[in-house]
């Protein structure tokens, strides 16, 4: 249904191609949070199978090839905890793979229902850029049963937002393309 | 009248009803959240207060101007509800750290009674003379040293940018001491010294710690500079950012920092924790050190 929401989104969107938009309406800007949380939420889906011990090895990395694809080519993920400021910086593969090699029994990982979407600003280029705001609560046990490790992490997901155009038919249609950049991970203070 | 009213007030800052109130509003607000049904036991009380976290410095903004409800949602610029005053009146309190706020209720109520009033004001994203306080550790000539980066939002092209605006390291302020004026009137080079082939000029670079008071009067340390000179000879290498903040000098008669609250409470996320009342005409001089 999801899916089928963002491509309406898409739909709507088509008509004169226009060069550079000077404002974006109300609707329309509802209507491309709505495309970029529907990333977001892939994102999120995958998260979840890589994480899982349940998940095969060769399954795991082809849902990485598919998270790798959401993002743009240089993403990088910041990782910090509640004991350190100190940032660490991963590529969007080697962090989705040391997720799936985490040393835990067995892994639980819980979204919030909450996803906070910024308003779109322009950077210079005039790309628009957003930030999605989204909470996950990872838990590890070990193999008695025991809850290993528990935290709550605050995801800030950077959005790209371009006004783009191809050709269908013969005909220029404009569609708004949404890829996901620089993610910052940090712990929130959950006990 | 009521600046003055708000100066004087400002001035004797009492706790007393106020807070408990504010706290059973809060209670009030938040707690008719919406939560979903999670299995996890503690993740409904969480799930509240993330709800109720100022999650970006775009949501203290959206909420600070009544742009949004209190479920995030973004309100329509042509529905009523978009900057209604009323709400906006009962809904800023929660931008404020009710630690240290909580305390001091008049001057809360003092700022939200101000900037709701019928000339309100609003925060917006490129009004300018909002910035960023990033204090970051670097290693200078091997030790490690904070160092505060004050950024500011530039347009340029069809958007917008992050610029450095200044430094305050106190390294580089050791540099230019604030000096003893009659200390800085024995340094000078005397009007006739054109004739001499500037033969007195060694007095310069004889005391090299007093080189400035050589400089014409106008003469101001440039610090940003300094930090590109530092960071490109390579003696200045960066670490990793600490903390981040925000001063806001935009609300007419207003100062206001807000700052990041990690922790598990409604009141938590980006927050006011420090508030001036500040007449325009004085905040001429403060702003030198956030826009040189």
């Amino acid at each position: 249904m999801k899916k089928i929401l963002a491509m309406l989104a898409i739909v709507l969107f088509v008509g004169n191609v226009m060069a550079q938009e000077e404002e974006i309406s109300f609707e329309r800007k509802q209507a491309i949070d709505s495309l970029a949380l529907e990333k977001v939420r892939d994102l999120s889906k995958y998260i979840k199978i890589v994480g899982s011990k349940e998940t095969a090895w060769s399954e795991a990395n082809r849902v990485i090839d598919r998270a790798e694809e959401l993002f743009m080519s240089n993403a990088e993920i910041g990782v910090s905890s509640v004991a350190s400021n100190n940032i660490k910086y991963y590529k969007v593969r080697p962090y989705l793979e040391h997720l799936m090699r985490l040393n835990y029994d067995r892994v639980e990982i819980e979204w919030y229902n909450i996803e906070y979407v910024s308003d779109l600003q322009r950077q210079p280029d005039g790309t628009y850029v957003g930030v999605i705001t989204i909470f996950q609560t990872f838990r590890g046990y070990d193999k008695e049963g025991n809850l290993a490790y528990k935290d709550t992490t605050k995801k800030d997901i950077t959005v790209y937002v371009k006004r783009k155009e191809t050709q269908i038919g013969g005909r220029m249609i404009g569609f708004w393309d949404v890829l996901l950049g620089d993610m910052r991970v940090k712990e929130t203070a959950n006990k | 009248m009521r600046r003055q009213k708000i100066e004087d007030r400002s001035k004797k800052i009492r706790g007393g009803w106020f807070s408990t109130l504010l706290v059973l509003v809060l209670l009030l607000s938040f707690g008719t959240m919406p939560v979903s049904a999670q299995s996890i036991g503690d993740v409904q009380m969480d799930e509240a207060n993330l709800y109720a976290m100022t999650k970006q410095m775009g949501q203290f903004i959206r909420r600070f101007n009544y742009e949004e409800d209190q479920f995030g949602n973004k309100i329509n610029p042509k529905d009523p509800a978009y900057r209604n005053k009323q709400k906006r009146q009962q809904s800023m309190s929660i931008l404020f750290d009710q630690e240290t706020y909580g305390n001091q209720p008049d001057l809360q109520q003092y700022f939200i009674e101000d900037v709701t009033a019928n000339d309100s004001t609003y925060m917006t994203f490129l009004g300018g003379r909002w910035y960023s306080e990033v204090s970051a550790t670097f290693k200078y000539n091997g030790k490690e040293v904070n160092l505060i980066m004050i950024l500011g939002v530039e347009k340029e092209g069809l958007g917008s940018k992050w610029v450095l605006n200044n430094i305050y390291f106190s390294e580089f302020n050791k540099l230019f001491p604030t000096g003893d004026l009659t200390e800085k009137e024995k340094h000078f080079l005397h009007p006739m010294s054109h004739e001499l082939d500037f033969m007195n000029i060694y007095k310069i670079f004889k005391e090299p710690e007093v080189a400035e008071y050589y400089a014409s009067r106008s003469f101001e340390p440039n610090y940003l500079t300094l930090f590109f000179y530092e960071i490109k000879k390579g003696h200045l290498v960066f670490q990793h950012v600490d903390s981040v903040k925000f001063h806001v000098f935009q609300i007419k008669d207003w100062y206001f920092e807000v700052s990041w609250f990690n922790r598990n409470s409604s009141n938590a996320g980006w927050l006011i924790s420090n508030l001036i009342y500040i007449p325009e005409k004085d905040k001429k001089d403060l702003l030198k050190f956030y826009e040189p």
